[in-house]
């Protein structure tokens, strides 16, 4: 309703058949304290909680104490003004599943312990593009390919270009559609397929990578223009050096997966023999 | 417009993934200077994630995860694990299926313990069987009586053969002797009245020769 103040009937009885009546009862009656509900609910969701906390920890001991805190966020450890045990419990609203909403709790709980424990990480801000093109030739010996001249006009140059591009990529996603820029930031920065994207967004994998194609699209026109317009590039230098960038990156990441093929080869064949 | 997968901004965005930290630190400072933009909570993600939500509220959540990293991280590890459970469902309901697939004959041989257990015991009941077979075999009466019987005839000579109805073996005889008890008395009688027959014969014989020796001579004195 908050969303729609003139959702009809209709939309408001598809609600409220999509909602968990069995879980959200269950939730319910925990949250008063009902210990035979609290003994189900353990009973049923330890293995999904426990679950979840193995493949998000690090190690065993990790899992075994996010399970626990969870389990005591769930039951509340410090009380209200009216001595009622603050609960995470009546958040729980049951549009989604039980099980879901769990492993949510969990994923949250992993992801904030895990910020605090960064914040005292120096991070370094706006990461220019030349830093990742360098240390990604350093890494592979091509330290030639990126220094192409030892002009330091050139040098200069190609510094400021890469300075351009980062720019421009970055200006270009921020200017993408919401769900455009969550599609790009779900496949390339968190490493998700296109066939979980879907499920998620509610259409096929098919469409999911039809509409990344069509990202990617403009992502490549929005760079362009703002390198045309705002940095003065001609299209032909634009061109050149977007095709030159990702050749260099590239060959890099080739070499890597060169040599990482070229490991596990030997890897199998050491196993095999012995 | 091209709709071919542009493989030159793939690579530049890979890469530009790497930074995304930096993009992490800004939209964290943006949500410390700014309190009103609120994270999303669990409940809120997770009916998200599940694609359980109105249109709208779709759309409104969209634009937060889009471009707020924290609660995007949350989704889509979430994402993930719910991918890896539906899995282990799927694989698990795969396992069943194969399990209902399997005939009953088989699912004998699925236990090891079990299956010996059923070939110990159809061993032993086989050696039961042969034992009472055995033991039918030695406590029936035929043979024995069969025995004496040849031994009679042995002493009596051939005429043992002439009792027998015409076409009628030794052995035939005896395989129905020793399962009829009611036979033996028969044969042994019968042998009995053929050995007073040959007495009587004998003596028959021998008193006529007796009578042809005392009859002498009647003619002298002519």
């Amino acid at each position: 309703m908050r969303d729609n103040e003139n959702a009809g009937h209709n939309e408001i009885k598809e609600f409220v058949d999509g909602i968990r009546a069995d879980d959200l009862c269950l939730i319910i009656a925990c949250e008063n304290g009902n210990e035979t509900a609290w003994s189900d609910l353990v009973k049923s969701f330890d293995t999904t909680v426990k679950s979840a906390a193995r493949k998000i920890s690090n190690n065993a001991e990790d899992a075994e104490d996010l399970a626990s805190s969870i389990w005591a966020e769930l039951y509340g450890l410090k009380r209200d003004q009216n001595g009622k045990l603050k609960t995470k419990l009546s958040y729980y609203s049951g549009r989604g599943s039980l099980a879901g909403w769990l492993r949510a709790i969990v994923s949250q709980l992993a992801i904030d312990q895990f910020r605090k424990e960064s914040k005292f990480v120096q991070i370094e801000e706006d990461r220019e593009f030349e830093n990742l093109a360098n240390e990604s030739s350093e890494k592979t010996g091509n330290a030639s390919i990126v220094t192409r001249s030892e002009n330091p006009e050139n040098l200069f140059g190609n510094a400021e270009a890469q300075k351009d591009v980062a720019a421009a990529l970055k200006q270009a996603i921020a200017e993408l559609e919401a769900e455009d820029k969550l599609i790009l930031k779900l496949y390339y920065f968190d490493d998700l397929k296109l066939k979980d994207i879907g499920n998620t967004l509610g259409f096929h994998e098919a469409t999911a990578s039809r509409k990344l194609v069509r990202v990617q699209t403009e992502i490549r026109k929005s760079v362009e223009k703002i390198l045309s317009t705002e940095h003065g590039w001609k299209p032909e230098e634009v061109r050149r050096h977007l095709s030159e960038t990702a050749q260099r990156l590239g060959i890099s990441m080739e070499k890597l997966f060169a040599v990482a093929l070229f490991l596990a080869l030997v890897q199998e064949i050491f196993e095999r023999s012995f | 417009m091209t709709s071919e997968f542009d493989k030159e901004i793939d690579t530049l965005l890979r890469q530009t993934a790497k930074g995304e930290a930096a993009f992490a630190a800004e939209n964290a400072k943006s949500t410390i200077e700014n309190p009103q933009l609120s994270h999303l909570d669990a409940d809120e993600i997770s009916a998200f994630a599940e694609n359980a939500l109105p249109e709208k509220t779709k759309q409104r959540y969209t634009m937060h995860l889009a471009d707020c990293s924290r609660c995007r991280s949350i989704l889509s590890n979430l994402i993930s694990l719910n991918a890896e459970t539906e899995t282990e469902v799927i694989m698990a309901e795969k396992t069943e299926k194969v399990r209902a697939v399997i005939p009953w004959y088989r699912k004998l041989f699925a236990y090891p313990n079990l299956a010996y257990s059923l070939g110990g015991l159809l061993l032993a009941f086989t050696g039961l069987i042969a034992y009472v077979v055995l033991q039918n075999n030695n406590a029936s009466p035929g043979p024995e009586i069969s025995q004496i019987s040849e031994q009679t005839e042995k002493a009596q000579g051939p005429s043992f053969n002439e009792v027998l109805p015409a076409g009628e073996s030794f052995s035939n005889s005896m395989m129905s002797n020793s399962t009829m008890s009611n036979a033996s008395p028969n044969v042994s009688t019968t042998n009995s009245a053929s050995i007073s027959a040959e007495n009587k014969t004998t003596n028959a014989l021998a008193a006529n020769s007796n009578m042809s020796v005392a009859a002498p001579p009647k003619r002298s004195g002519k």
